[in-house]
């Protein structure tokens, strides 16, 4: 990160070959459109090297800091487009229903197996918990947008959320162990 | 603050770190961060939870031309960025050209057909050069504008596109044999177009393909207009 800061090519290049692709794929997912997501992944990049956003090491890995960005343009793009809201709603089965995603072909065997975790521990969590973890992240819905669409108290949907995320994060603690 | 009374911010800090509390929401929570160290630890406890998030979405293979695109756009700021000589220099090799001059070299772009672009004229801080078409489209022509390191292409009779294509400029940089892509355009109904070429500080060509919509990272092909800038 130190040289793509500094404004070399090469080092945005290898920046770009490491997270371009989980990049996409996020934008992908949120935004629901492949030249949209382009738009977004492209947006979140030139940001990045026109060090309109500076990455900072105690907010985490460069990858993660990276899909951030990533994520709120997405979303940002998602409300340009739709208005207010994004466009997802009850009936958006990505959102509500559990989907596997195929494995990847490429070598990344680390970053699979990590991924594939990861959707196991997603995948682990009471449906009424991931739910309203995946509207938030990848809808960029509020909480209390959610709570309107499910028909369920404020303080539930928070709840859930953290009740989610703890769990996501004592299976990451187990992993580790 | 109570067990109790801390319980609302463990959950608003979850709702945060999501992205989904409203904004006055958002900043009371960010007020409270401030000053609570047991926020700020739960917190690092949990973003772990948060970041892997995108580990878990359906990964999808960019398309090759947006690695094409932004590396363009990188390197071609990059030097502009690494260049104020250049940029410098080709200011000065605007300033204005004697009547005379312009006359010599506007004769030289009539008969000198083997060279394919030439300089014609210069106001205080710019140079115009010819487009020259190629045989397959015989009735395209046009100029390049450039002042400092950026240029304006405007073009005409270019010829007709079906849907799925576009027209491309590329950059050729002295001693470089790569050409770089550059801005993308769609004519209007009477075949002209105009373009602004960004950069220019190292150029020695640029020229104009038909692409596939979205453009190339590499001609695909044969150029249909080239100038030469040098």
């Amino acid at each position: 990160m130190p040289l793509v800061a500094r404004k070399d090519p090469a080092a945005f290049e290898v920046f770009y070959d490491r997270h371009g692709g989980a990049a996409y794929s996020l934008a992908h997912r949120i935004v629901g459109d492949p030249a949209a997501a382009e738009d977004v992944t492209q947006e979140a990049f030139l940001s990045i090297w026109r060090s309109k956003a500076r990455y900072e090491p105690t907010r985490g890995s460069v990858r993660a800091w990276t899909l951030g960005i990533v994520r709120n343009r997405a979303i940002d793009a998602l409300r340009r487009e739709g208005g207010r809201a994004p466009k997802l709603d009850l009936d958006d089965e990505a959102v509500l229903e559990r989907r596997p995603a195929p494995e990847r072909t490429d070598a990344e065997a680390l970053r699979r197996e990590t991924a594939r975790q990861v959707r196991g521990a997603l995948g682990a969590l009471p449906n009424e918990q991931s739910q309203v973890i995946e509207l938030a992240y990848f809808g960029g819905f509020t909480h209390s947008e959610i709570a309107k669409m499910l028909g369920m108290p404020l303080g539930t949907v928070k709840g859930r959320m953290r009740l989610g995320l703890e769990k996501i994060r004592a299976r990451f603690a187990e992993l580790v162990e | 603050m109570s067990a109790e009374g801390h319980r609302r911010w463990e959950d608003e800090l979850a709702a945060w770190m999501l992205g989904a509390l409203d904004e006055p929401e958002a900043e009371a929570f960010e007020r409270h961060l401030a000053r609570c160290e047991r926020c700020r630890s739960d917190l690092n406890w949990l973003r772990p939870a948060v970041d892997s998030i995108p580990a878990s979405v359906t990964q999808v293979a960019p398309p090759p031309r947006l690695r094409g695109e932004l590396l363009g756009t990188v390197r071609s700021e990059a030097r502009r960025a690494a260049a104020p000589e250049r940029r410098k220099r080709r200011r000065l090799a605007g300033f204005p050209v004697p009547r005379p001059a312009i006359a010599a070299l506007a004769a030289a772009a009539v008969v000198g057909a083997g060279v394919a672009g030439y300089a014609l004229r210069g106001g205080p801080d710019t140079e115009t050069f010819l487009l020259r078409a190629a045989p397959q489209a015989p009735a395209a022509h046009g100029e390049l504008v450039v002042e400092g390191d950026e240029g304006t292409l405007r073009a005409g009779g270019l010829p007709r596109l079906d849907r799925d294509l576009v027209f491309q400029a590329w950059v050729r940089d002295e001693g470089d044999a790569e050409l770089q892509p550059s801005t993308v355009f769609v004519p209007g109904r009477g075949g002209s177009a105009t373009a602004a070429i960004p950069g220019l500080e190292d150029a020695e060509q640029v020229m104009v393909t038909r692409e596939p919509r979205g453009g190339s990272t590499q001609p695909t092909t044969t150029p249909l207009l080239r100038a030469r800038l040098d």
